[in-house]
């Protein structure tokens, strides 16, 4: 059990290991990429439903922000969420445009992985085709409500948007998976 | 005796017309049963009072968030952090660009240092 008197153990803030790396402790950069490199490679993987895809865009988005790292302002988390957002969104544009016909053999790796095909159920295997189906921003929102669990409050912190257009978005997400699922599952 | 009103209600209310409350206008009870549910799954109600209003949706989201939260356990590969350093440049972010050889990092990176750098501008 953890004595009270202790102090806590300090825990460097974004910002304090940000200056050390502006200050030339390249190596820090590495515990900014084992505080977040999970949560958003839930979201890249729920958004791009491949594995593959979603190392490549947090690989490309760490890299980026590594770059630019001396432009954060406010909450870098926020900020790393963004690019990784944003780089989500520019692989299902370009997936959209390459795969002129999305259908069933066009979908992204991850649905048809053999190794994964072994312990994946058949709910989750649908669940994760219906997600591929709803447009990306309802898709985003629901990923972020359920897949990442995070708050209403929070997510309008990251998108940038109300909690009200964030509870429509979920509330369209669900009902859409709901229309797509119901008749096999319900 | 038809009166509804014979208690304490003034017949006429005092209140002007825009502060009155008027009556909602009733919702379908297929309406009541997805605000129940949507309540629940938004953690705003309880799951006793979503599966009295619609049991059957309250079994399908229940199967489903199960394997939602197999997505939730999914981390990052264990070598993505290697992957990452490898092909950060030997420099800090803020050194001068003739200190970086870009080339070097890019070659540790194919993949993912080949998109097109203005696709996913981060946030100024």
């Amino acid at each position: 059990m953890t004595d009270p008197l202790l102090p806590l153990p300090e825990v460097d803030s974004d910002q304090d290991v940000i200056t050390r790396i502006l200050g030339g402790d390249r190596e820090s950069f590495a515990v900014l990429i084992g505080r977040y490199s999970d949560p958003l490679y839930r979201h890249a993987l729920g958004m791009t439903g491949s594995p593959d895809v979603a190392e490549d865009i947090l690989q490309a988005s760490f890299i980026k922000a590594y770059h630019h790292l001396g432009e954060v302002r406010g909450r870098f988390d926020a900020w790393l969420f963004r690019i990784v957002a944003n780089g989500c969104k520019d692989w299902l544009k370009n997936i959209r445009r390459t795969h002129v016909s999305y259908e069933e053999d066009d979908q992204p790796s991850g649905f048809a992985l053999p190794d994964e095909e072994l312990d994946r159920t058949e709910l989750r295997r649908d669940l994760d085709a219906a997600l591929a189906q709803l447009a990306p921003s309802l898709r985003e929102a629901f990923i972020l409500k359920h897949v990442e669990g995070r708050s209403y409050e929070e997510m309008a912190d990251l998108l940038g948007t109300t909690v009200g257009a964030l509870k429509m978005r979920v509330h369209r997400a669900r009902e859409a998976l709901q229309a797509l699922l119901e008749e096999r599952y319900a | 005796m038809f009166d509804h009103h014979d208690d304490e209600t003034p017949a006429t209310p005092s209140r002007p017309l825009a502060d009155r409350e008027v009556p909602l206008p009733t919702m379908a009870a297929a309406d009541l049963a997805q605000a129940a549910v949507h309540g629940w799954l938004d953690g705003e109600r309880s799951e006793a009072e979503a599966h009295a209003a619609a049991p059957a949706q309250v079994r399908f989201w229940g199967e489903l968030m199960g394997q939602v939260a197999h997505h939730r356990a999914r981390t990052a590969p264990a070598s993505l952090v290697d992957a990452i350093m490898n092909a950060l440049p030997p420099v800090s972010p803020g050194a001068p660009l003739a200190d970086a050889p870009v080339a070097a990092s890019r070659a540790a990176a194919p993949r993912a240092a080949d998109r097109p750098a203005d696709r996913s501008a981060p946030p100024r």
